[in-house]
Order: C-alpha cells, then structure tokens, then sequence
C-alpha cells in the first residue's frame, strides 16, 4: 500500500453564490490513518465544504486533490472507489430492503462475487444484522443513519487500497449509545488507513474521537490542528456564541455548553 | 443473523419465483388471446396450426396468421414498450406518480398525428407516414425538452420535470387548435387516435416496434443499477458512482423510442405506463433488475387483454383500447394494493 495514499487536500477553495461568500481560502487535508473532524456554527460552510470536497460542487477558486489528482478528473465511478460520501439529505429509497440498501454501496466496482457477504459483514458490525429484510421507507431516522452509514463502509471496504470518507453529520440521528458506536467505527477505518473527513456538531464526541479538528466560521477556517490545540473552552465559547466548559473525570475530559447569559 | 440470512434468500426466491410465474403466464395470455375474436379458433386448431397446417381452414389459417397473431403480439410490445418506459422514468424521477407522458413524447407524437389527420395525410406513403409523422413529433418534443433543460442554469431533475409540465401544456394547446378547425371527419379520426388502437396491426410494425423495444431494454437494462442508487437522491448517487447526467439522458431515450414507437402505431394509451411498473414494484420488490423484467411483463399483459376486451366486447364493432386500460388494470392494481401482496414483508 501507497504509504502516502489515501489523501484528500483542499487548497484555498473559495466559493461564492448569489455574491455571498461561501467559502473563503479554505485549505484543509485529509490524512490516511485520522479523523478529522470539522466543527463550526450552522451556516459556517462545511456541508458547501463537503460538496466541493467530494467533487460535486465546483471550487470557483483553489483547488481539490485526490490522491494527488484534480478532483474533477476522477469519473464518478472511480472517484467511488477512492471516496465515500455520507451526505445528510439522503433519501431513503421504499421498495429497497436494508440489505440492498448495503449491497448498492459496492456501485462503482461493477460485478462482484462477495458483494452481499461484505453487505452482511458491515450490517453486522452496525449490529443491524436483524433489520436486512426491512424495507428502508420503515426504519427510524436514527436506524436509516446506521444503514448509510454501513452502505459508505461497504463502498470503502475490502479493496486493496484505502480511501477517503466524508461524513455530513453522521450521528445527528443517533442516540449516545449508537453515537459513540458509529464514531468507533469511523475511527476503526482510520486504523485500517482510511481517511475519515467528518462533521459533527457534538463537542463531547469530538473531543473524544478526532484526532484533528478544523474550525470552520464564516467559511475561513478559524483554526486547525490537534484537537488539544484547537477544542479550547474560550475559543469555542466565542465561536459558538455560548459558554463552553471543560469537565474532567479520571484521565477523561468532557466538554460540555451551557446557554449563553445566567438567566439569573 | 443466520434467520436474517434466510428471510433473506427467501425473500430473493420469491421475487425471482412470481417473476417466472409472470413469464410463464405471458404465454398463455398471448394463446388465449389469439384463439378469441370475432372468429374463435378452437384449441385443437391452435395447435394444428403449427403441426398440422393443412388440417386447418384456410379461412382460419389466413385469421390466424394474417390478422390475430400480428394484432395480438402488437398489443403485447406497444404494452411492454409502454410499462418498460413508465419503469424508467419512475425511477428516474423517483417518482411514483411520474409517468412516460410526462417527458412530452405522447403529446409531441399526438400533435404529429393529428397534423397528419387535419391535412388528410394518414394514407401517405402505404400508410406508413401517419406513425412516422407521430414518432417524430414525440422526438421533437423530447428534443425540445432536453434543449430547454441543457439551458437551465442547475438542470436537476426536479425542473426537467416542471419543463415536462409546461411542454405537455404548450402541446395541449396546439392539439386543441387542431382539433377545433378539423372537419368532423378529420374530428373522429382523431379522437379515436388520441383513444388508442391495435387494429392497425401488421407484421411490418410488429417487427418494427420489437426492433425499438429491444434499443429501450438494452438502454435500460445497463443503468438498472443507476436507477436503484438514484432513489438515494441524485447528489448522494453521484458519490456511489453514478454519472447522473448521463443515466438521465440515457433513460430519457429510452423512453422516448419506447413511448414513441408504441404511440406511433397504436396512438395514445393512457395507464399502462403509470400502473405496470407499480405492480412490478408491489410483486416484485424495487431493485430495476426486478421492475423493469415485471413491468414489461406486466405491460405486455395488461394491453392484450385490454385489446382483447377491445375487439370482442361489442363485436363486430371494436371499442378504442384505451377506454379498456384503466377499466381492466384499474381494479386489479386496487386489488394489489389492499392484499397483502407486498414483496417486502
């Protein structure tokens, strides 16, 4: 395996529509073997972020590389191969099983033999092993993440090559529990190679699960690095507009938000 | 997990199952429906007719092969071409409501017709410039459609369809100009084209549309698996893989000879192309490689039927098929739709 591979790397990407700036000279880099997780306050620009990343949305300046290609010179299917996307809008097909749901991930690779035992093996690892049959149009929000998210494993997995996730808000639907379930997985990826590119919202979860962090604010990246360097109780207060405490217990530190002024 | 594994391929198996059943019944649908008509040919007939020609009438021979056979395989592809295309553009518009129509080919193709009835033009060239002038009126809008959507500064889907809309009311309008300034006779030809027939059935246009109908599945056919990843959206397939624009031009196509050529020999049928692929759906389940096969099946079926209420129903008259479609597909997709007949359980 390429020791440099996977990478993904944005380079200054600007982009406006309708005259508003959207994103603003962001560079960012996804490295084989981390997650990164970027954070930021809603309408900062990460999921326009994500479309540019991903090679969907045009960058009307810089530039996105993948494995050290221009983005745009990938066909789609073999962008699939090298990146996996999870996006936050995804519709959930009625008439599709779980399973088939699964089984589409491996799109991209054409005729396959172990398509459906590499479905069954991430149904598995998302313990939804007991909901293969179910048609999709009658899972809960929080069991139709799970399902995409094993789908975007399944696109990823089993080659020889590792690659490169992207992840729109992948446990906004999810309770605690399955919250930290998925973000294992993803950081299971990341020991197998793989480069996960993830937004999140939830401060705690990141702290915990990241081992970068990219702030994102009014599309510039404010910040970026490790998330000891970067998940600071003052910066994040100022950025989110509310109070950001710190909490240890053991060897373990939680960051927690309370609402912006006492009441009181 | 393993009682998952086995609802699983049990599931699969009845899928595949009721899809042989349907290709079994097909058969027979298209048997039956040769042996009836204003002439009944008997069943011992039926099977001379191959065996044992010369033990046959020659009245019966000439009704058999002459007559019954080309009208009733013609109600069996433009049903087929119809469904098959329906299946497409459902799936393209992840849509269960969308129908062929919907892409302006059936009005385009109806305004070539009744141009062709208005001038008296239908007898041209051995009658064959009445189904060229429709299927190229079907194109043209097609044509016009797609230019339009070229144009569009974000050409999603959603507004391929609005265009769709506005296109099919432009070519209302145009359709009611020329049915209002045609003569009475012209009037009823054309009333009865925009009805739907199978009577002009001959072995040329049999072998014509089957050439179309084969161009339809193989373009579908090979973006079956594009149109299972569009129901994820189409931003979220084009991250499986799925070269989005060219998937939907492709369909498009595919439906437009379908529907075209269908429409071009049997003028417009309403309800097959809406009504097939749903079946196909609640027997089959929704992954294409299923639907299309079912809706086709199912197409092929429900017209030859419908065509065979059509020609003996009020015999010696012949009543238009499109009146049948919805009469007979009509309570059977009701019935569906209350068993408990779903593919999922």
């Amino acid at each position: 395996m390429n020791q440099h591979l996977p990478s993904l790397v944005a380079e200054k990407v600007t982009l406006s529509r309708e005259k508003r700036q959207i994103l603003d000279g962001v560079s960012l880099r996804v490295r084989p073997g981390k997650l990164l997780a970027v954070i930021g306050p809603n309408g900062a620009g990460k999921s326009t972020l994500l479309s540019v990343m991903s090679g969907l949305s045009k960058a009307g300046s810089g530039q996105v590389m993948l494995n050290g290609r221009a983005i745009s010179d990938f066909r789609p299917s073999d962008r699939a191969r090298h990146c996996a996307v999870m996006r936050q809008d995804n519709a959930r097909p009625s008439g599709l099983t779980v399973l088939e749901a699964v089984e589409l991930g491996r799109l991209a690779y054409g005729a396959e033999d172990d398509v459906r035992s590499l479905a069954w093996e991430m149904l598995q690892q998302m313990d939804l092993a007991d909901l293969a049959g179910r048609d999709c149009s009658r899972l809960s929000g929080g069991e139709w993440q799970r399902v995409a998210f094993a789908r975007t494993m399944a696109q990823i997995s089993g080659g020889e090559t590792a690659g490169v996730l992207l992840l729109d808000e992948p446990v906004s639907s999810l309770d605690p529990a399955h919250q930290h379930q998925l973000l294992g997985e993803a950081r299971r990826l990341t020991r197998a190679g793989h480069g996960v590119l993830a937004i999140l919202h939830d401060l705690n979860l990141t702290a915990h699960y990241a081992d970068e962090v990219a702030l994102l604010a009014a599309g510039r990246i404010h910040s970026s690095g490790p998330v000891a360097e970067i998940m600071r109780p003052a910066v994040l207060s100022e950025i989110y507009g509310c109070r950001v405490s710190e909490i240890r217990e053991g060897g373990e530190r939680a960051l927690v938000s309370f609402p912006a002024e006492k009441t009181r | 997990m393993n009682a998952a594994r086995e609802d699983d391929s049990l599931r699969r198996g009845r899928a595949h199952r009721r899809l042989c059943f349907l290709a079994a019944l097909l058969p027979l649908v298209l048997l039956i429906a040769s042996a009836l008509g204003a002439v009944n040919i008997g069943f011992a007939d039926l099977r001379n007719l191959v065996a044992a020609p010369a033990q046959v009438p020659e009245i019966i021979r000439a009704v058999f092969w002459e007559i019954r056979l080309p009208r009733v395989l013609l109600a069996a592809l433009v049903g087929a071409a119809l469904a098959l295309a329906g299946a497409g553009v459902q799936g393209l518009f992840r849509n269960p409501l969308a129908d062929p129509a919907l892409i302006g080919v059936s009005a385009g193709a109806a305004v070539g017709a009744v141009v062709c009835f208005f001038f008296g033009w239908e007898g041209l060239l051995g009658g064959w410039l009445l189904p060229l002038a429709a299927f190229l009126g079907g194109w043209l809008a097609v044509l016009v459609l797609g230019i339009f959507h070229a144009g569009f500064a974000a050409g999603g889907t959603a507004k391929l369809i609005l265009a769709g809309v506005a296109l099919n009311a432009m070519l209302g309008s145009v359709l009611g100009f020329f049915l209002f300034s045609a003569s009475d006779d012209a009037l009823r030809s054309m009333t009865f084209w925009t009805l739907g027939s199978c009577a002009s059935a001959q072995w040329p246009q049999v072998v014509v549309l089957l050439v179309f109908l084969a161009a339809g599945i193989i373009l579908l056919w090979r973006n079956a698996r594009s149109l299972d990843a569009l129901q994820f959206g189409e931003e979220q397939a084009a991250h499986l893989g799925v070269s989005v624009p060219r998937v939907r031009r492709e369909v498009i196509v595919a439906a437009a000879l379908l529907v075209g050529a269908a429409t071009a020999f049997a003028g417009t049928i309403g309800f097959i192309g809406l009504v097939a692929p749903h079946m196909a759906r609640l027997l089959l389940g929704g992954l294409h490689r299923l639907v299309l096969p079912g809706a086709l099946l199912l197409g092929a079926m429900l017209l030859v039927l419908a065509d065979l209420g059509a020609r003996t129903l009020v015999a010696p008259a012949e009543l238009a098929v499109g009146i049948l479609t919805a009469v007979i597909g009509g309570p059977f997709f009701l019935a569906l739709l209350c068993r408990p007949f779903s593919a999922s359980t």
